[in-house]
């Protein structure tokens, strides 16, 4: 490295680190690992000097030097440090302990130093071991505390509770309470007494006092017991039963001190931003519209959501126009995350918190009343398509264990194959026909008669001149998502910034069955056959903290992720093939102009979509060579997504031999002539667009080298532990340069767009025994509650630089 | 340039004037010599080394003696493709094994004299003299004073935690 660097020592000492040409002490750094760079910044201010500026100089000539492998020099320490960290860490061969509940739905709330939950009616609380103390040591839990909520309130046995949040200062921990009551309810045309359980009010429960320190009601007011059993008598229901995923909603979560208190209306709702001293209870109100600004006009609409109510899913489930079609009871339209800003002001406080917001758009679309559905006069029926699919996917199965037919052949496909392997009859040629004697019904046609059709004329029978495209023929914008800047002392609204996602850059209308690329790129344009994303939570990251010499004039990193969810529009409930976050990195440069304030800009804009495809054992992607798809998509649990590392982190369930069939034929070359045939029958290629279809779908219509005869026996890896049946894995992206493209200019800043694949996957071993060759996989019994499947002890929390979380147990280095 | 030369040795002034007579090959592993030769031709007085004292300059020299039939690094050679490791034969490390002062000297001078294997192997050697010790450890090595505030101290150990066991 040159000798002329920008950087000259700070503090010179007499030792020979400190004494050595700037030069020639990179190059004695050059020769140890960045892990030891890092652990020398200890010894002496001029080494610590010394490594930041090797940090520096080093980022400046790797981009002189390899101009395209970093975009700009930006050499910052903290995201060398952070990069650092993260790559050296492992699961912990000492966790931090493993948190057990009796009930499924009990919810662990852990912060760095602190973990609460309830389970059934119990509250548990234990301060969680610094790394330091983890490490070797036995007592990782420490100050365990537990206790009947009733015993430790007034001895009603009507209480439950949920732990919201903890305050990682005070160490208190935020408890919503709950109150059932039985009230008189209409159902059928009858009075039924049924038990409703409410919201009543807060208490903040402190963990290392171990005492009750306040309580307030529902409006964050003062309160006791007494009038918490009184406001609940009359207190709705619609936001306050037992699952936690509303009564989260309500206060959705917490972060910083600050909170966003959501209005009960399900038609229009009003989002405030609070603020609330964890040492007293009481809040404040900072913003009573967090979307006042009227580019948020389109979510006051009415009918612009649709959230179940509470009636809704106490109504019989077969009732017309039930939400049997849409998303859960944890269904929210809104999803909001946000953490106050490292930006100081002069007296030293953090004024301005930033807020990602996400809206779903597809509740009015697709909702159980939406113009999507049937009963909406704007509703189309549907084409035939789904019939025809749900059909051929009975029939599908048996042949598929037989091996009688390509493995991820399409549906138009596969009845043209069996009409080609057997033209005589619909009906003989499948081995178990479920669905032909109530297609025969429902078609007014004697099964007889039907056995006796050919495929085609069963085909006009039923669905008419079938399709070649099921999609919606106009796109959904299924959501929009934003960065808010606030200012907390006014409440003010600072800036605004539009998340701009990935779009697929040309107009999608192929085969539904074209590739998984091509279902993707038809949940992102909105016009997938039968299934539609929505945006499922947001989370904020951010990266670093600010210079303390300059607080104000200063640049913070952060990371935005939208996770999303996919469900069904349609009768037939297809398989969940992928789940497909999205996030958004950028830098948030503050500027002071001195009395008119700061002045926010926003910097090294990217979008990454992240595609992380399921296995299907049945379906048609099971070998889709342009990802690494996951195993047993049946129960993968949430994948959580870290930007800065371009990692995820999730849980699936252990592959079992009956996952697999015994014998397949992954590529059949006989067939790839009538497969190209009908995928250029099938496209809709807008020749306007600038890049062709097939050029866009390239990895779709490559063919890899087949993989013939049988598939080997499954053998189960010997590192997991027995009688679990989930295992959390890190999964590593990268970017699918040829899907890489730049949005238009934006006031100058365009955004960069990637599409993620996973490239690898690495379990997570919890050494049950010390040692590289003993340890084993980190693993869970799922737990199942009847009807109301919640297992979020085996969910994947967080992955970052402060460790693993994995539902119940937390693993660090 | 100047007519090849035949000349079988060199004399080298070291900066406490003391005329040290080498073999030209091995003064040669030097590129800094070997270039002023190229340039110069014959050179019948003492090359001038004013970096470096006596006592140093033998020791480059017993180094240079030792390696003389080592290949020489190509001259567009960059740094990339030097060896990474921090592997040091063991002639090396018994040459190397000296106080930090003659050290720092020897590093200097192969700095000065351009002789990179020979500064490769002086880093090396302080790089492995960092390796594996805890920040204390590597004060007393080199005898370095402290200079952050107890406080300062437990941020940056706390916040390091996690390294300090590599």
């Amino acid at each position: 490295m040159a000798s002329d660097t920008p950087h000259e020592k700070a503090c010179p000492a007499n030792d020979i680190i400190s004494r050595l040409p700037l030069d020639i002490t990179y190059q004695v750094l050059s020769n140890i690992s960045d892990v030891e760079k890092i652990k020398i910044t200890r010894v002496c201010k001029s080494w610590k000097q010394s490594v930041e500026n090797w940090n520096a100089d080093h980022t400046r000539v790797v981009h002189e030097t390899y101009p395209t492998l970093i975009p700009a020099p930006t050499p910052e320490w903290e995201q060398f440090y952070q990069a650092v960290k993260f790559t050296t860490l492992e699961p912990s061969s000492t966790p931090s302990g493993v948190l057990q509940a009796k009930s499924a739905r009990a919810r662990i709330i852990t912060t760095k130093k602190y973990s609460a939950w309830i389970d059934e009616d119990e509250l548990f609380t234990c301060v969680l071991g610094s790394s330091s103390t983890i490490r070797g040591a036995i007592g990782k839990l420490q100050n365990r505390f537990s206790e009947r909520l009733a015993a430790l309130l007034d001895g009603s046995l009507d209480y439950s509770g949920e732990v919201l949040h903890i305050d990682d200062d005070s160490g208190i921990a935020l408890i919503a309470v709950r109150i059932t009551s039985h009230r008189e309810v209409q159902r059928g045309g009858e009075i039924q007494v049924i038990p409703v359980t409410v919201l009543a009010g807060f208490i903040g429960f402190s963990i290392p006092g171990q005492r009750i320190e306040w309580i307030t009601d529902t409006k964050g007011q003062p309160s006791d017991l007494k009038e918490m059993k009184k406001a609940a008598k009359d207190a709705s229901p619609n936001w306050s039963f037992e699952y936690r995923f509303n009564t989260s909603s309500y206060f959705l979560n917490f972060t910083d001190g600050l909170f966003i208190l959501i209005s009960d209306d399900f038609e229009r709702r009003t989002f405030q931003l609070w603020e609330l001293d964890f040492t007293t209870g009481i809040r404040r109100c900072i913003q009573e519209d967090l979307l006042y600004h009227p580019l948020f006009s389109f979510t006051k609409e009415t009918h612009t959501r649709f959230e179940p109510t509470y009636d809704d899913f106490n109504r019989d489930r077969g009732a017309e126009g039930a939400a049997d079609l849409f998303r859960g009871h944890f269904y929210k339209a809104d999803h909001f995350d946000f953490k106050r800003l490292p930006f100081k002001n002069q007296d030293g406080l953090q004024v301005y918190a930033a807020v990602v917001y996400s809206f779903d758009l597809t509740g009015a679309d697709f909702g159980p009343f939406g113009r999507r559905m049937p009963g909406h006069p704007e509703f189309q029926t549907p084409l035939g398509m789904e019939k025809l699919f749900k059909a051929a996917h009975e029939l599908l199965q048996p042949l598929l264990r037989r091996g009688r037919v390509p493995f991820d052949m399409g549906v138009v496909q596969f009845l043209q194959h069996i009409s080609h392997a057997d033209n005589s009859h619909l009906l003989l040629t499948a081995d178990d026909p479920l669905e032909l004697p109530a297609l025969a019904e429902e078609a007014g046609v004697d099964l007889a008669a039907l056995q006796a059709m050919t495929l085609e004329e069963a085909m006009s029978t039923f669905f008419g001149q079938p399709s070649p495209d099921g999609r919606f023929e106009k796109p959904v914008e299924c959501s929009r998502s934003f960065l808010l800047i606030f200012n907390t002392t006014t409440g003010e609204l600072i800036h605004h910034l539009d998340l701009k996602p990935y779009q697929v850059p040309l107009n999608v209308g192929r085969s539904p069955y074209g590739g998984m690329n091509d279902e993707i790129a038809g949940l992102l344009a909105g016009v997938h056959h039968d299934k539609v994303r929505y945006p499922a939570g947001m989370q904020l990251r951010i990266r670093n903290d600010v210079d303390d010499d300059k607080p104000m004039d200063s640049t913070v990193g952060i990371d935005v992720v939208q996770y999303t969810d996919v469900s069904n529009v349609r009768p037939y409930r297809g398989s969940y093939t992928a789940s497909i976050p999205e996030s958004w990195s950028l830098t948030i440069r503050c500027k002071n102009t001195g009395q008119d304030g700061p002045i926010f800009t926003f910097e090294n804009r990217r979008n990454c979509l992240y595609k992380v495809v399921f296995h299907q054992s049945h379906g048609h992607y099971a070998h889709d060579h342009s990802s690494l798809s996951i195993p047993n998509y049946d129960n993968v649990e949430t994948v959580v997504i870290n930007p800065l590392y371009q990692v995820g982190l999730y849980m699936s369930a252990v592959p079992k031999e009956s996952d697999f069939f015994a014998e397949y034929d992954h590529f059949n070359p006989d067939n790839q002539a009538a497969q190209d045939e009908m995928l250029a029958e099938y496209n809709h290629f807008n020749p306007d667009n600038q890049m062709t279809h097939d050029e866009f779908f390239a990895d779709d219509l490559e063919t890899e080298t087949p993989i013939q005869g049988p598939r080997p026996p499954y053998v189960p890896p010997k590192d997991i532990p027995s009688g679990s049946n989930m295992l959390a894995e890190i999964i590593k992206f990268d970017e699918d340069k040829s899907r890489h493209w730049v949005s238009g200019q934006d006031n100058g800043n365009a955004w960069e767009h990637k599409w993620m694949n996973v490239v690898a996957r690495k379990p997570i071993y919890l050494p049950m025994v010390e040692g590289e060759e003993h340890r084993m996989r980190a693993a869970w019994k799922l737990k199942w509650v009847p009807e109301k499947c919640h297992h979020e002890i085996s969910e994947a929390i967080e992955l970052d630089q402060d460790g693993i979380k994995l539902g119940g147990m937390w693993l660090w280095n | 340039m100047a007519t090849p030369s035949t000349q079988a040795t060199v004399k080298l002034q070291s900066n406490d004037n003391v005329v040290i007579e080498v073999e030209r090959a091995i003064a040669e592993r030097s590129v800094l010599i070997k270039n002023m030769l190229e340039d110069c031709g014959e050179v019948t007085d003492a090359i001038p080394i004013s970096n470096v004292n006596e006592s140093i300059l033998r020791k480059v020299i017993e180094w240079c003696e030792h390696h003389k039939n080592d290949p020489v690094a190509a001259e567009n050679e960059n740094d990339d493709s030097r060896k990474k490791t921090t592997d040091i034969d063991e002639w090396d490390q018994k040459f190397m094994n000296v106080d930090q002062e003659m050290l720092f000297e020897i590093i200097l001078a192969a700095n000065f004299l351009d002789i990179k294997p020979l500064l490769d192997t002086g880093c090396k050697t302080v790089a492995n003299m960092i390796k594996g010790k805890s920040p204390e450890e590597i004060r007393k090595l080199f005898n370095i004073q402290n200079d952050f505030t107890p406080e300062e101290e437990e941020q940056i150990r706390r916040e390091n935690e996690w390294a300090e066991d590599r």
